[in-house]
């Protein structure tokens, strides 16, 4: 029996706000919960699958109490920032399998507002390889950079191939009167800003915002009965990387094993995919993770992100909302990708819209890439 | 002295503030009736926290509150407002907003030239005016807006000047405004310093009716003596007040003296 095709996304919220510190997270996942039932046109008392991610052991308890919902089936993945479009996969999987009907799926985060390190903060002191490793100094945005450098090591990618990717997301953004940034910038902005961790400059670093989000997913015989288009999971596969026993290479991402697995799901084919939603934590986890997923060869990401590709107008539209690069970014991104993928399915993105879009692709990245980290990919489309 | 933190929603936006006296429930704006009220309005990328002395000086007998514009410090928003006067209408919304009796309006820099503008807005809402290290016209070097427009597009690391302080203020004082202005993204000050640029308040001066308390810090190297003497000149039987050791941040500075000062102006007026 397949899950693919049979589960919808039939409510999306993103929370408009962008710096909170008059609320906590779990106001933002209230409103954003809130904002996605309504958009729906279902209630809280329908809902009886939760689905959430945060930092703290135990959160999704104390959240469930204080959004009062009383589920019959929970999952609290947490895989870092791909960690919603896994829910996604997971609410398709077990409303197909009459484990719930209504599945809801909420963030929140005021990362801004408390001023929380993302990228230039240390790993934890947790298990065992964080223990040995964060001696060291490592940083999330060391990952990231490390992967760049190989990149441009083994390909003779540059540092204009990357901004480029910047400057896109900065142009949609100015599409969005939600983004946090929406002033265009230049190629040479983004060279001129200052080093992060070489050599990715702070312009091709994801902005850090407050902000929240949620979902709403039902089986598709019941979602052609609500208020707004039904936009269905085609397709999807989750992947894990790590050190392994051994050195390994840091351009072998999670993507390309969840990327094709994906396509082959959903019996999809690059050539349908009509704009995509990458998590774009660095300029080069967009680079990285269309490569891995097969939009180009190896080592042909830096030309394929140059020349406008991935602009809207462009033959394969990226996260037209502005993206973490310039939108939102509160720690972890990933419900805002499935967010806007249903947004534009449902073609209601007014002056950012891809036109036409029948078939969209999420692609989460959690955790270090390079490193330990997990990648997900789902396959969208109209019913 | 404890300061209590509380938001109220102005069009749409959560605008904090500390006050003095005993809190109140959410949503109930705090009782403020001790004495005379002095509502204090921050500098350019500033918040409350800058007023920190004055809240505890003045709240020690009366009552006070400072506000966080918005993008400011802890209230909301990415951005600040794009003008002074947008500034004004939203203090003016806030005091509306809470009830606030009658008060006395105290602004520093941008702050004051927000005060100017709603007092002659709205002159039936303070019993006085005092204006602190302010100006009706700023001159501010194209090089100290070119420095930051290069901290907001991520060339510069934020900076931490000198300049707003007399050279004989100790460091500590110094980190004390540091700590405070990283609470606001530069390019809300730097959209500030732009609403600041654009403000010509000359032509508010003589229609003033509030009585006006001018300070002026002597070493103030941003909105130097010349111009707290032009508002005292200028601005219907005003006051001035020239601080020694003091700078741009006469308050924080010099905050015995300046509360000293807007007690003693505070006693000459009528509630």
């Amino acid at each position: 029996m397949s899950i693919w095709g049979r589960t919808a996304v039939v409510g999306a919220f993103e929370h408009p706000t962008r710096f909170a510190p008059d609320k906590t997270a779990f106001q933002l996942h209230a409103e954003s919960a809130r904002g996605a039932l309504e958009d729906a046109g279902l209630h809280v008392q329908d809902v009886d699958g939760f689905f959430t991610a945060g930092f703290s052991a135990m959160h999704m308890l104390s959240l469930a109490g204080h959004l009062d919902l009383h589920p019959t089936y929970v999952d609290s993945q947490m895989i870092g920032g791909s960690s919603f479009v896994s829910h996604c996969l997971h609410a398709a999987a077990a409303i197909e399998a009459g484990l719930c009907h209504v599945a809801l799926v909420t963030y929140g985060s005021t990362a801004a507002s408390e001023r929380f390190a993302i990228g230039t903060g240390g790993g934890s002191a947790g298990d065992p390889p964080d223990q040995f490793e964060a001696s060291f100094g490592a940083t999330l945005v060391g990952a990231y950079a490390m992967v760049a450098q190989r990149h441009m090591h083994e390909f003779g990618t540059t540092s204009e191939q990357l901004a480029e990717i910047a400057v896109t997301m900065r142009r949609h953004a100015g599409l969005n009167p939600q983004a946090k940034y929406r002033e265009p910038i230049t190629v040479e902005d983004v060279l001129a800003s200052r080093m992060i961790s070489s050599p990715l400059h702070l312009l091709d670093c994801c902005v850090i915002s407050d902000g929240g989000g949620a979902l709403v997913l039902t089986s598709l015989e019941r979602a052609r009965d609500l208020r707004k288009p039904p936009v269905v999971i085609l397709g999807g596969a989750e992947a894990l990387r790590h050190g392994g026993r051994g050195v390994r290479d840091v351009l072998d991402i999670a993507a390309s094993q969840s990327g094709p697995l994906a396509f082959e799901r959903a019996g999809l084919r690059h050539d349908d995919v009509d704009l995509c939603a990458i998590y774009d934590s660095y300029t080069i986890t967009v680079l990285a993770t269309l490569e891995a997923l097969g939009f180009c060869r190896p080592g042909e990401g830096g030309a394929f992100c140059a020349d406008g590709r991935i602009g809207l107008g462009g033959a394969l539209p990226v996260n037209p909302d502005g993206g973490g690069l310039s939108s939102n970014h509160p720690g972890m991104r990933g419900i805002f990708l499935v967010i806007e993928a249903t947004r534009q399915l449902r073609r209601e993105c007014g002056a950012r819209q891809v036109a036409d879009a029948e078939i969209a692709l999420v692609h989460g990245t959690g955790g270090f890439l390079g490193h330990r980290h997990s990648g997900v990919t789902m396959l969208l489309g109209r019913a | 002295m404890a300061l209590f933190a509380k938001y109220v929603t102005i069009d749409g936006t959560g605008i904090h503030y500390l006050h003095t006296g005993p809190s109140t429930l959410p949503g109930v704006p705090p009782a403020l009736d001790r004495g005379h009220l002095f509502l204090l309005v921050h500098a350019a990328g500033s918040n409350a926290g800058m007023w920190r002395r004055q809240l505890e000086g003045l709240g020690a007998e009366h009552s006070a509150l400072a506000l966080d514009l918005p993008g400011h410090g802890r209230s909301c928003g990415v951005d600040g407002l794009g003008s002074i006067e947008e500034y004004a209408m939203l203090v003016e919304r806030f005091v509306a907003a809470l009830g606030l009796r009658r008060c006395v309006l105290v602004g520093r820099s941008m702050g004051g030239a927000i005060a100017m503008v709603l007092a002659a807005r709205q002159p039936t809402l303070f019993s006085g005016l005092v204006l602190a290290c302010t100006t009706a016209r700023f001159a501010l070097p194209d090089q100290t807006l070119a420095q930051l427009h290069d901290v907001v597009r991520g060339r510069l690391p934020q900076q931490f000047g000198t300049e707003a302080f007399s050279p004989s203020t100790p460091q500590p004082i110094m980190v004390e405004a540091w700590r405070e202005q990283v609470k606001t993204d530069p390019r809300v000050r730097y959209g500030d310093l732009l609403a600041c640029r654009a403000f010509d308040g000359r032509a508010l001066l003589p229609r003033l009716r509030t009585p006006t308390l001018v300070v002026a810090g002597m070493d103030d190297a941003v909105t130097p003596v010349s111009c707290a003497e032009e508002l005292a000149r200028e601005i219907p039987g005003a006051r001035l007040a020239v601080l020694e050791q003091a700078g741009h941040q006469a308050p924080l500075e010099q905050s015995d003296a300046v509360n000293r000062l807007i007690l003693e102006f505070a006693g000459s007026l009528a509630r």
